[in-house]
């Protein structure tokens, strides 16, 4: 199983938590399709942590709350796979789930097969109750090797949140994606902690191996297990916007039965979204405006030679951003300049003089999709 | 441990609120994270049910009432 691109969904946990169950996924799961999402590429439709009961069964094998869940899984991925749809679930690398029900630690490949006779597609891999006598590394390679051997392509999504220089070995493992920040909560706050926690990390992520900067908190606004204060849309804007830009997957977190015009736009956003699913899997770089953490200029090379170049205001004030088109591999000799679109706004945007400049206001954005032109 | 604010006691549940919304940056009392956060104490302290209800062992089990 290979990502080739940023996978892309929706997860019940940021919303929900525990109050999960067949009719929330299955009614979720049009909504994707109503409202245009699937199209978009919203094609995993995954249930987080508090799907099973509380013990395993005489063989011990995991077993869904028939109270949530009074088909099955299998019932679930079949209904999810005749929508054109792709199934995720969840487990834990530790011996109890984040939330306290059973954990994969020890029945790796018992538990990868029983994903796999449901017909699971995606599997979220937490790191929570994890003996201290364990090694992470070695967790994660055994539910890959599981997973890989369980006779389906289970994509595996670790979630040790970066933790145990995560960085360092997920590669190894067979993940596709790796979490590597602390949880995700709705507040600017968060989304600003997870971006600066990138700095460090901007190379470890692409193409097979995903850096998953956590799952989307747009269109919260302050509901839901994650919720807190909210954010504005400009802040929900800059969060999406900043995932787009560094190749992070893309799992909706909001209450999608409720989707309001202005979170759907920004989750469409085809600038974005072009960004964010282009093929070349290039890293992306940063520069710090003024070199300060708090201004950072995310770079990304681009199928076709065009660019992506986003300005984040993380500050509290309005910012003048530049940067030289040389720092962007076009040096002003050359005689070409950098031509493009906006994203959100869809306005026309080039350098000028040689140099790459917009006002962001405060929590703002500007993220440009750009193509080397002639003068 | 004392909060890195204020200096005073962290509190019941701090630990869990602190690893939850302020991971690796501190140690904060209540009242100094929900400043931070820009919410009340008392959203903290629903926010604190919310989990233990999902099950999340980060925080006490509430006191029994005699």
């Amino acid at each position: 199983m290979i990502a080739y691109l940023p996978p892309m969904g929706w997860n019940t946990w940021n919303t929900f938590a525990q109050d999960i169950s067949e009719e929330l996924i299955l009614s979720s799961a049009e909504k994707l399709l109503s409202t245009g999402l699937k199209a978009a590429g919203y094609e995993y439709v995954v249930v987080d942590d508090c799907w099973a009961l509380r013990e395993r069964d005489g063989r011990g094998r995991l077993v869904p709350d028939p109270q949530k869940f009074p088909h099955g899984m299998k019932y679930v991925a079949d209904r999810l796979h005749a929508m054109g749809l792709k199934f995720g679930m969840y487990s834990c690398a530790g011996a109890m789930t984040c939330a306290g029900y059973p954990a994969s630690f020890n029945r790796e490949y018992l538990d990868a097969r029983t994903f796999a006779s449901w017909g699971v597609d995606f599997l979220k891999y937490d790191y929570c109750f994890k003996p201290a006598s364990a090694d992470g590394k070695n967790l994660y390679r055994r539910m890959g090797l599981a997973l890989a051997s369980s006779g389906r392509k289970i994509l595996f999504s670790g979630c040790s949140w970066g933790v145990d220089a995560t960085h360092e070995w997920i590669g190894s493992t067979g993940a596709n994606m790796w979490r590597s920040t602390p949880d995700i909560f709705d507040t600017f706050d968060s989304v600003k902690d997870i971006i600066k926690r990138q700095y460090d990390i901007l190379p470890y992520g692409g193409v097979g191996c995903f850096n998953d900067m956590d799952m989307l908190v747009v269109g919260m606004h302050g509901k839901g297990n994650v919720g807190l204060s909210g954010c504005t849309d400009d802040e929900y804007r800059l969060h999406f916007a900043a995932w787009c830009v560094l190749a992070s997957p893309l799992m909706i977190g909001c209450d999608i039965r409720n989707l309001d015009e202005t979170t759907k736009g920004i989750l469409t956003d085809p600038t974005l979204l072009s960004i964010a699913k282009d093929p070349r899997g290039n890293r992306p770089y940063l520069i710090r405006f003024a070199d300060s953490d708090d201004l950072p200029v995310f770079v990304r090379a681009l199928e076709g030679g065009d660019l992506a170049v986003g300005f984040f205001n993380l500050s509290d004030g309005a910012v003048n951003f530049w940067v030289s088109a040389d720092d962007l591999g076009v040096p002003e000799i050359s005689g070409k300049i950098l031509a493009g679109v906006e994203a959100y706004t869809g306005q026309k945007v080039r350098s000028a003089n040689g140099v790459l400049s917009a006002r962001v206001e405060a929590h703002a954005c500007s993220v440009m999709r750009l193509r080397v032109a002639q003068r | 441990m004392t909060c890195e604010r204020c200096g005073g006691a962290l509190g019941d549940d701090a630990l869990g609120l602190n690893r939850k919304y302020n991971p690796g940056r501190g140690w904060l009392c209540k009242g100094c994270l929900a400043k931070k956060l820009g919410v009340t104490e008392q959203r903290l302290d629903e926010k604190i049910e919310e989990f233990r209800r999902a099950g999340c062992m980060l925080f006490s089990a509430p006191a029994r009432r005699a």
